[in-house]
C-alpha cells in the first residue's frame, strides 16, 4: 500500500484535494450560508428561484433585465430577486418600518402590488420548473449559480436603501405571501406527480411511434443492432442537429435511422408542454 | 377403324410438319401425341404405326385389330399420390399383357405422368413410379421385360390444361403405348 | 440565491432534492431518450430523375432501366416521372426541399455526353434528407453496351444503399411452353435478369425441363425429352454447340454443376428406380451416391463440393435429405415440418436452403437456415416450385401460377417483398438465375 501510493503520489493527491473541494461544496450547499451574509442586512421583498430551475432561455449569465414597473404577464418579469434570511433581518426591518412607516405607505402600496405580482409569478415559474429540473444539476451549474448569486449580492448591496424602504410590506404582507408559497409548494408537488405519473411517458411514446412510422428498416437491421442518434430539436419539434453515436450497424442503416428523424421533422408536441426536451438520445435496436 | 385410320394418318401428317420447323432438335418421326375428346374422359394414344399406312384398303390383320382395340383403352388412372392400379383399371392391363403373352415380337412403352403439383423432376419419379407398377403387372401376367420399356413425363405431359381437382385426375395417368 | 432557497420550510425538501440531483446527475444534460424497437418494411422511395443527353427517343433510357432494376429488387419505390416537376441532371441545380416535398428519400441525377469511344454516362446520388452526396461515377460506353452501363449503374446504386451488391447484371433462363396438349412447343429461354431480349437457345416438340447454369456462366445443362426419353445435355450459350452428356437406359434427369464445375450430379433411373449419382464431364466416369428403393432426386451440391442436398421420399414422402460423397454415405434428414418438401436449392452464402413446401394445403417457397433448422414460407399461393437465388442472395425467382398460366415471380429472401414479373406469351417455368458473369 505505500508503495502504491509513492508511486501514484500526484494522482492520488489531486483526487483527494478534488474529494475534498466536492465534500467541501457539498456540505457547503446542505448548511445554511445565512451567516455568511449577515452583516449585510438585506431587507428586499423577493422570491428565491433556484437558478437551475430557470428555463434555458434565461440561464445565459448575463445580467437580467430590470422587471418593468407596469404590470406586465408574468413572462416580462423574469428576473429574480433573493430575498435575505426572514428570521433576522425581518425583526430589523420591523423596528425601521415602525418608524417610517407613515410616510411611505403610498409609495409602498404600488410596490407591494408590483411585489405580490412578482411573487405569484416567480413562484408560479419555480413550481413548473422544478418539476422537471429535478435531475438537473452539475457542478459546473453550481458554480456558476453561486457566481451569480454573488453577482446579485454585490449589485443588491447598492440598493440596500431601497431595500430599507420596502421593508414596511414584508411584515404586513408576509401571512399572505406564506399562504402563497404553501400553494405553490402544491403545485411544485403537483409537477413533480404528473412528471411521473405520465406526461412523460406519452410524449415519449409519441416520438417513438413517429420515428417507428418513417423508419425504413434496411435488410442489414437485424437482431443485435444497436445504434444511438444524439437529437437536437427547437421548440417547434424542428430537427436541428442528427449525430451517430455509438452504432454497430453499417452505412445503410446509419443512413436508415439518420432519414427517419429527419423525415419525422418536426417532431410532434408534447400534450403537456412542460415535457417538452431539447435533447433527445434516440437508441435504435430492432427486437427481431 | 376408318375413322381411328384418319385420324392417324393427320396426326401423322402433323407431327411430321411440325417437327420440319424445330431448328436444333432431331425430329421424332412418331411424335407421341395425346389427343382429348371434348368430354374430357377419355384419352387415347396413338403410336406408329407405318403398316397402316401401307394398308390403304382397309384391311387388317388380327394383330392390327388387336392393337387397334387396346388403343382404345391404354390408360390407367391413379389416385393422388399413389401408384397403384385401381381395380377397374385392373383389365386394361390384364389386356394388354394378354396381348403381349400372344405377340412375343409385339413391344408396348409405358408412360408416367402425374399431375402439376409439386416440384418437377420428383414428378418424373412418381410418373416412373407408376409405371413400374404397371410394367410389374403386365409381367405378371404373361408379358416379357424386354418387350416393356418405360419413360416418364412427370408433369410436362398433361393430358387436360386446368388447375383443378378434375384435370389432375386426368394427368395421373400410365399410357399404354402399342409401338411396332 | 442558493441560501434563499433553503428558507426554514423548504430546507429538508431542497437538501433532499438537491443530493438526489448529483446523485443522479446526468453529465449530459437534460434530455430524454427513446427506445425505437422496429421500423416499417416499405420500399424505399427513390426518384432516379431522367438522364440529361439523352432525347425521349434515345434508344436507351439509362435512367428508366435504372429505375425499373430498382423496383424490381423490392427493396425501392422509384418516383413515377409525371410527378417530377424539375428534371435536374447535376447535383449542383438539385433543389432538395422540393423532393422531399415528393417524400423521396434519395435522388439519382445524371447525364449522357458524347466520348471518344462513344458515350459517357455520369450519376450522382444524393440523400435528399439530409442532401449529402453519397455516389458519383463516371463509365464509358459504345452505344451498344448502354443498357448493360445502366445495369452497372444499377448495382451500384443498390449496393451504396442497401450494402448487398446488386444482381441486376445477371440473367436468367426459364423454359416458356406454347401450345395446347397435344400439340406443346418448348423452348429454352435466355434473358437478361430484368426480363429484356429473351433469346431461344434450344427449341423442342418434347419436353425441356431442369435448366442449370454452370458456375462460369457459359453454359447450361438441361433435360430434354426430344428422343423420346430424358436425355441431359450441356450448351455453350456463345457458340450454340451442345453435347448430350447422359442419355442412359431409363430416366437420365435433374442436372446439378459441382462448385468447380468439373462434374454433374445427376439422377437415374437404372432398375427401375431412381437415384443420385456424380458424373465426371471429362472422363464420363458415373459414381453412385443413393441406392435405395426410394426416389431420390434433385441433387444440388454445397459450396464445398463435398455433399449432396436432395430430395427422398425414403421416409414415406418427400423430404430434403444431405448426404457426403466420400465415407459411409450415410444420408441425414434435414427437413421435419410438413409432409412434403423438395428441390433444394443452396444460397450462394451457403446458410440456407431454397425450397418448395406443402405448407396449409399450398406448394409455397420456403427457405430453410441450415445451422437453425428453421423452415419459413416465403410465398402465399398455392403452385410456387423451381426457386433460384439471384447470386447476392437477395431475391429468389420461381415459378407461380396465375391466371391459368405458368408464370414467373420474384420473392425476397427474407420474404417482404413479392412481385409478379410480366410473362411473355405461354407458360413459363423452371427458371434459374445465372452466376456473376466473369469479368
Amino acid at each position: 500500500m505505500p508503495a502504491f501510493a509513492t508511486e501514484h503520489l500526484r494522482p492520488l493527491l489531486g483526487s483527494v484535494a478534488f474529494h475534498v473541494v466536492l465534500f467541501a461544496l457539498l456540505a457547503g450547499a446542505a448548511l445554511n450560508w445565512t451567516s455568511k451574509q449577515e452583516p449585510v442586512p438585506i431587507a428586499i421583498e423577493g422570491t428565491v428561484v433556484q437558478y437551475k430551475d430557470l428555463p434555458r432561455s434565461l440561464r445565459s449569465g448575463k445580467p437580467l433585465a430590470e422587471p418593468t414597473p407596469a404590470p406586465a404577464q408574468p413572462k416580462a418579469e423574469s428576473r429574480p430577486e433573493p430575498a435575505p434570511d426572514p428570521r433576522i433581518d425581518t425583526e430589523k426591518a420591523e423596528q425601521q418600518a415602525r418608524k417610517e412607516a407613515a410616510a411611505e405607505r403610498r409609495q409602498q402600496e404600488q410596490e407591494r402590488e408590483e411585489k405580490a405580482r412578482e411573487v405569484a409569478a416567480a413562484e408560479k415559474r419555480k413550481a413548473d420548473d422544478a418539476a422537471l429540473r429535478a435531475k438537473a444539476s452539475t457542478e459546473a451549474e453550481r458554480k456558476a449559480a453561486e457566481a451569480e448569486a454573488r453577482k446579485q449580492s454585490g449589485a443588491e448591496a447598492q440598493k440596500l436603501k431601497a431595500a430599507k424602504e420596502k421593508a414596511a410590506q414584508e411584515a404586513k404582507s408576509r401571512t399572505a405571501r406564506e399562504s402563497e408559497l404553501k400553494r405553490a409548494l402544491a403545485v411544485e408537488e403537483e409537477g413533480a406527480a404528473v412528471a411521473q405519473s405520465g406526461v412523460v411517458d406519452e410524449y415519449r411514446a409519441l416520438l417513438v411511434q413517429t420515428i417507428e412510422r418513417n423508419w425504413i428498416r434496411p435488410a442489414s437491421a437485424r437482431a443485435g443492432l444497436e445504434c444511438t442518434l444524439n437529437v437536437t430539436q427547437a421548440t417547434g419539434g424542428t430537427v436541428v442537429d442528427v449525430k451517430i453515436g455509438d452504432c454497430n450497424g453499417d452505412q445503410a442503416v446509419r443512413e436508415s435511422i439518420t432519414n427517419a428523424v429527419y423525415k419525422s421533422s418536426p417532431l410532434p408536441a408534447p400534450r403537456d408542454p412542460r415535457a417538452f426536451q431539447r435533447r433527445l438520445v434516440i437508441v435504435f435496436k430492432p427486437t427481431e | 377403324m376408318k375413322f381411328m385410320h384418319a385420324i392417324a394418318v393427320t396426326v401423322l401428317a402433323v407431327g411430321l410438319a411440325a417437327c420440319t420447323k424445330s431448328k436444333q432438335v432431331q425430329p421424332d418421326a412418331g411424335a407421341q401425341t395425346a389427343v382429348t375428346t371434348t368430354d374430357g374422359a377419355t384419352t387415347s394414344g396413338l403410336g406408329n404405326q407405318p403398316a397402316m399406312g401401307s394398308n390403304a384398303a382397309g384391311a387388317m390383320t388380327a394383330q392390327q385389330q388387336a392393337v387397334a382395340e387396346l388403343n382404345a383403352r391404354n390408360t390407367v388412372y391413379f389416385a393422388y399420390d399413389s401408384s397403384e392400379i385401381q381395380s377397374e383399371y385392373v383389365p386394361v392391363v390384364a389386356a394388354h399383357a394378354a396381348y403381349l403373352a400372344k405377340y412375343p415380337g409385339a413391344k408396348v412403352r409405358l408412360e408416367g405422368n402425374t399431375d402439376e403439383r409439386g416440384s418437377r423432376e420428383y414428378n418424373i419419379g412418381l410418373g416412373e413410379r407408376r409405371a413400374q407398377t404397371v410394367r410389374k403387372a403386365l409381367m405378371l401376367q404373361g408379358a416379357a421385360d424386354s418387350q416393356i420399356t418405360t419413360v416418364s413425363y412427370g408433369e410436362e405431359r398433361p393430358a387436360a390444361e386446368g388447375h383443378d381437382e378434375a384435370a389432375y385426375a386426368q394427368n395421373r395417368r400410365v399410357v399404354l403405348v402399342q409401338i411396332q | 440565491m442558493r441560501s434563499d432557497f433553503l428558507r426554514s420550510r423548504f430546507r429538508l425538501q431542497g437538501v433532499a432534492l438537491l443530493w438526489l440531483a448529483l446523485l443522479a446527475a446526468d453529465p449530459a444534460n437534460a434530455q430524454l431518450r427513446l427506445d425505437i424497437t422496429q421500423g416499417v418494411r416499405d420500399a424505399v422511395p427513390i426518384a432516379v430523375v431522367p438522364f440529361g443527353g439523352q432525347e425521349a427517343s434515345a434508344a436507351t433510357d439509362v435512367a428508366a432501366i435504372v429505375a425499373n432494376d430498382l423496383k424490381l429488387s423490392g427493396r425501392f419505390a422509384p418516383l413515377d416521372r409525371a410527378d417530377m416537376v424539375t428534371r435536374p441532371t447535376t447535383g449542383g441545380a438539385i433543389r432538395f426541399q422540393d423532393w422531399r416535398l415528393l417524400k423521396s428519400d434519395f435522388i439519382v441525377v445524371g447525364r449522357v455526353e458524347p466520348d471518344a469511344s462513344g458515350s459517357a454516362v455520369t450519376f450522382e446520388l444524393f440523400n435528399v434528407q439530409t442532401g449529402q452526396p453519397l455516389l458519383t461515377q463516371r463509365l464509358t460506353t459504345a452505344e451498344r453496351g448502354m443498357r448493360a452501363t445502366a445495369h452497372r449503374i444499377s448495382d451500384a446504386i443498390y449496393e451504396r444503399l442497401t450494402g448487398i451488391p446488386g444482381a441486376f447484371s445477371t440473367r436468367v433462363a426459364y423454359i416458356s411452353v406454347e401450345g395446347r396438349p397435344p400439340a406443346q412447343r418448348y423452348r429454352l429461354v435466355v434473358a437478361d435478369a430484368d426480363g429484356y431480349g429473351p433469346r431461344t437457345i434450344m427449341e423442342s416438340p418434347e419436353p425441356i425441363m431442369s435448366p442449370a447454369w454452370s458456375p462460369d456462366g457459359q453454359s447450361l445443362a438441361y433435360v430434354s425429352f426430344e428422343g423420346k426419353a430424358s436425355a441431359i445435355y450441356v450448351q455453350r450459350l456463345a457458340t450454340g454447340e451442345r453435347r448430350r452428356v447422359s442419355a442412359r437406359s431409363g430416366i437420365n434427369g435433374a442436372p446439378a454443376w459441382s462448385p468447380d464445375g468439373k462434374r454433374l450430379a445427376l439422377t437415374l433411373s437404372r432398375d427401375g428406380n431412381l437415384d443420385i449419382y456424380t458424373l465426371d464431364l471429362a472422363t464420363q466416369t458415373l459414381a453412385r451416391v443413393t441406392s435405395d428403393d426410394a426416389i431420390d432426386t434433385e441433387p444440388e451440391w454445397s459450396a464445398d463440393g463435398k455433399t449432396l442436398y436432395f430430395t427422398s421420399d425414403r421416409a414415406g414422402n418427400a423430404q430434403v435429405y444431405q448426404v457426403a460423397l466420400d465415407g459411409a454415405r450415410e444420408a441425414k434428414r434435414l427437413t421435419f415440418t410438413n409432409s412434403y418438401n423438395a428441390r433444394p436449392r443452396l444460397s450462394p452464402d451457403g446458410q440456407s436452403l431454397a425450397l418448395v413446401t406443402l405448407d396449409r394445403g399450398g406448394y409455397r417457397i420456403a427457405t430453410f437456415d441450415l445451422k437453425t433448422r428453421n423452415l419459413r414460407v416465403l410465398t402465399d399461393s398455392t403452385q410456387d416450385e423451381s426457386p433460384s437465388f439471384a447470386p447476392n442472395g437477395a431475391v429468389i425467382i420461381y415459378a407461380t401460377e396465375g391466371g391459368g398460366r405458368g408464370s414467373l415471380a420474384m420473392v425476397s429472401s427474407d420474404g417482404q417483398f413479392q412481385q409478379r414479373l410480366s410473362s411473355e406469351r405461354g407458360d413459363v417455368r423452371d427458371p434459374v438465375w445465372s452466376p456473376y458473369p466473369r469479368r
